[in-house]
């Protein structure tokens, strides 16, 4: 072969490992960018049905047991009335119940119905679901808000609320907690929030149920950071940070 | 060409100490299969070495570069199949592992055709000088790569 030749074998041989090299890295990335891109709308979707689920349970409590409700109040006016004098206060302490379990049904009914969500805000939310507890004796609450709070769109503060909801539930079935405190810390572009309960705790690494999955799922959704620390008998700390993004404005 | 036994012991280093580097990020199958091109590797250099002894002193090895490259080749696929498994985009471009394998991977599948040929000057002649600015532009686009890696890449998404 002429030397000429030899180069050309070697050139072509070169440039044609070159571009597989090259385009099998791009496929590669290209692949892995899509599969991430169908992941996410996995897991928006799996959001998205199940706060149709609770619309629809909120919906259900508002329309079909608080309607109960309100006539059972009704009725116990009437009987209130028409009651011999000796039973009167038991008929009073019957409406003060029922007037309890409306406030409670209607608390619980604005708790899931993503609309009223929308509404009110994250803070205020937050703030009804505490005094909720308080209310019904589950544990002391205190809410802490510091900063000027920016705006943050509905779909995202949603999924916020949902993260501090799953841990606000988890510190109730697991960590029997009897002290919640939450802090929601704005500073510039960044919000903050430090949600503590003082239940029994659990080891950070051996512990990964469904709840914990779903919280970290649902802030990477949003592109928030989420830690979550515990220590055994001292209780539990989430921390998520979220910052501003700049298309936030435009939604 | 007095030096060239440098770079036949160079290349035995080299390739073992990339392939150790990525071995550990494979999986149990392709762990098999990498530990299986290493030895090959291996046995191929010192057949080489033992058998073609002069050929060790004065030129470059080149069945045990070629061997040694499309091994790593190979290696370095296993380990981007398993970097797929990883959860997000972002871990995956941000990572330095990523960035240095594709790197070394242009680089070695662009390069092995002119390393496969020992004696370049009497085999090109004049041709030589063009083979060589072809590696050139091979080095700068590898390094560029690398480049691009260090700065890109986040501790966090290290393995």
């Amino acid at each position: 072969m002429e030397q000429k030749e030899i180069f050309l074998l070697i050139f072509s041989a070169s440039l044609t490992s070159l571009v597989f090299s090259i385009s099998l890295v791009t496929l590669f990335v290209l692949y892995h960018r899509r599969k991430d891109y169908y992941r996410k709308e996995i897991t928006k979707t799996r959001i998205e049905i199940a706060e149709q689920t609770l619309r629809n349970i909120s919906w259900e409590i508002h329309d079909n047991v608080g309607q109960i409700l309100s006539t059972l109040n009704l009725y116990s006016y009437k009987v209130h009335e028409e009651s011999p004098t000796e039973l009167k206060p038991k008929v009073g302490e019957l409406q003060d119940l029922i007037q309890t379990a409306i406030t409670e049904v209607r608390g619980l009914s604005k708790a899931l119905n993503t609309d009223y969500i929308k509404n009110v805000g994250l803070i205020k939310s937050t703030e009804l679901e505490l005094s909720r507890f308080k209310r019904l004796k589950f544990m002391d609450t205190q809410l802490n808000v510091e900063g000027e709070p920016f705006i943050i769109p509905d779909d995202k503060e949603i999924i916020l609320l949902r993260i501090i909801q799953e841990f606000f539930s988890n510190s109730m079935k697991y960590a029997r907690a009897t002290k919640m405190d939450v802090d929601f810390i704005f500073k510039g572009k960044e919000l903050r929030i430090y949600v503590k309960d003082n239940g029994v705790g659990f080891e950070s690494a051996e512990v990964v149920g469904t709840g914990i999955i779903n919280m970290r799922n649902r802030a990477k959704l949003i592109g928030a950071f989420l830690n979550l620390e515990s220590e055994i008998n001292k209780g539990t700390r989430l921390e998520i940070i979220y910052r501003k993004k700049n298309t936030d404005n435009v939604t | 060409m007095d030096n060239v036994w440098l770079y036949n012991i160079k290349n035995l280093i080299e390739f073992n100490i990339l392939c150790y580097m990525f071995y550990g990020y494979l999986g149990k199958f392709a762990k098999k299969i990498g530990i299986g091109l290493v030895l090959l590797f291996n046995l191929i250099y010192f057949y080489n070495l033992i058998f073609e002894f002069d050929d060790f002193r004065s030129s470059l090895m080149t069945y045990t570069y070629v061997s040694g490259s499309i091994f790593l080749i190979v290696i370095i696929i296993m380990m981007l199949n398993e970097m797929l498994k990883v959860e997000s985009f972002e871990s995956i471009t941000r990572n330095l592992l990523f960035w240095v394998s594709f790197g070394l991977f242009v680089f070695y599948a662009t390069s092995f055709p002119i390393f496969s040929i020992s004696n370049l000057k009497e085999l090109l002649g004049d041709f030589q000088i063009q083979a060589a600015k072809i590696l050139l532009v091979v080095i700068f686009l590898m390094h560029s790569i690398l480049i691009t890696g260090f700065l890109w890449s986040k501790k966090k998404y290290s393995y």
